[in-house]
């Protein structure tokens, strides 16, 4: 019997610290603490634990860690693919630099057969006022 | 974890994630500001060595941009964040000869960051005494199974409850508290003989 109770009681000092205890839960700890010698010295150094696990302050992290990371990443989002609207945009100047180029081409061509064809025109006449 | 300047429903998070995903690297600058100390501190409660958690904490924001894609902005920032920093320092610790075994200095690095151990009332002796335990508290701390120490840190340093632990373990959180129970056990007996 005190056996089943000692392990009850362990339980129950395990779980310190997880959540609020019942109160009848506490209630049974504390009167079997008091007749068991041994769950009493658990309980002891049970919550030395849980106090010395509490005690720690809070650690600050070192300056250098923001500047570290942005410094490893800032050069891959520099040289990485850009984000879909970025790619959109590309695209579309992508379209327009070709649009562009289209019709300089054919402005070009244009002008090429015009001056041809009044080259040509321009021989006849020079030849028809030879012959006259 | 506890950030600062971040609101308490995470839509600011979720607004930085997004940016971040935009390529806005301000953001994730902002983010890295706000969540690096519980970053820096879960890692370094559990290995120990403060230039290694410094390493390890840029790792794991390493690790978090490229993963960025997969959070789920609905869900709260703090414990994704905490997944990988624990993550993190448990691979490292896992991929050492002897996880178990700290440095020396690592053990009175630790204890050097406690609090007074006692009310100055108490007397030289009890305060002794409190040391004396806090220096074996933190000693056995650091050679638990790697698995037992993280979720006691994750439970009573960052105040995460089980289920958030299990889910960062990848075990059920009736398991997280198992171990965290045995870790305890463990503290406990180291203390037998001094208390």
């Amino acid at each position: 019997m005190k056996e089943e109770s000692c392990n009850m009681a362990m339980e129950a000092i395990e779980s310190l610290g997880d959540t609020r205890h019942r109160r009848d839960g506490w209630l049974f700890l504390r009167r079997h603490v008091r007749r068991c010698s041994d769950c009493c010295a658990y309980l002891t150094r049970m919550e030395s634990v849980i106090e010395a696990l509490d005690e720690l302050q809070p650690v600050s992290a070192p300056d250098e860690i923001l500047e570290a990371v942005m410094g490893r990443l800032r050069p891959r989002l520099l040289y990485e693919s850009p984000t879909v609207e970025e790619r959109s945009h590309g695209h579309r100047g992508l379209l327009v630099l070709a649009g562009a180029a289209g019709v300089g081409v054919g402005v070009a061509i244009a002008l090429a057969v015009s001056r041809h064809t009044v080259g040509q025109q321009g021989d006849e006449e020079l030849a028809s006022i030879g012959t006259a | 974890m506890t950030p600062r300047g971040l609101s308490r429903d995470g839509s600011e998070e979720a607004r930085l994630v997004a940016r971040c995903r935009q390529g806005d690297v301000e953001a994730f600058a902002a983010l890295v500001e706000r969540y690096q100390d519980g970053v820096y501190r879960v890692i370094y409660r559990m290995v120990g060595d403060r230039e290694e958690a410094r390493d390890l904490a840029q790792e794991a924001f390493i690790r978090a941009f490229e993963g960025l894609g997969t959070f789920n902005v609905k869900k709260p920032f703090r414990p994704w964040m905490s997944r990988i920093a624990a993550n993190v320092a448990i691979d490292y610790l896992r991929r050492q000869d002897h996880p178990n075994d700290v440095q020396l200095e690592a053990v009175f690095d630790v204890g050097a960051d406690r609090e007074s151990p006692m009310p100055e009332s108490d007397g030289p002796e009890s305060a002794a005494l409190s040391r004396e335990v806090s220096d074996v508290v933190w000693r056995e701390l650091l050679r638990l199974q790697v698995k037992w120490r993280a979720a006691i840190v994750l439970h009573h340093m960052e105040g995460m409850n089980y289920k958030e632990i299990g889910d960062i373990l990848g075990v059920p959180g009736n398991t997280a508290k198992t171990w965290a129970h045995r870790a305890k056990r463990e503290l406990c007996r180291s203390l037998e003989g001094v208390i």
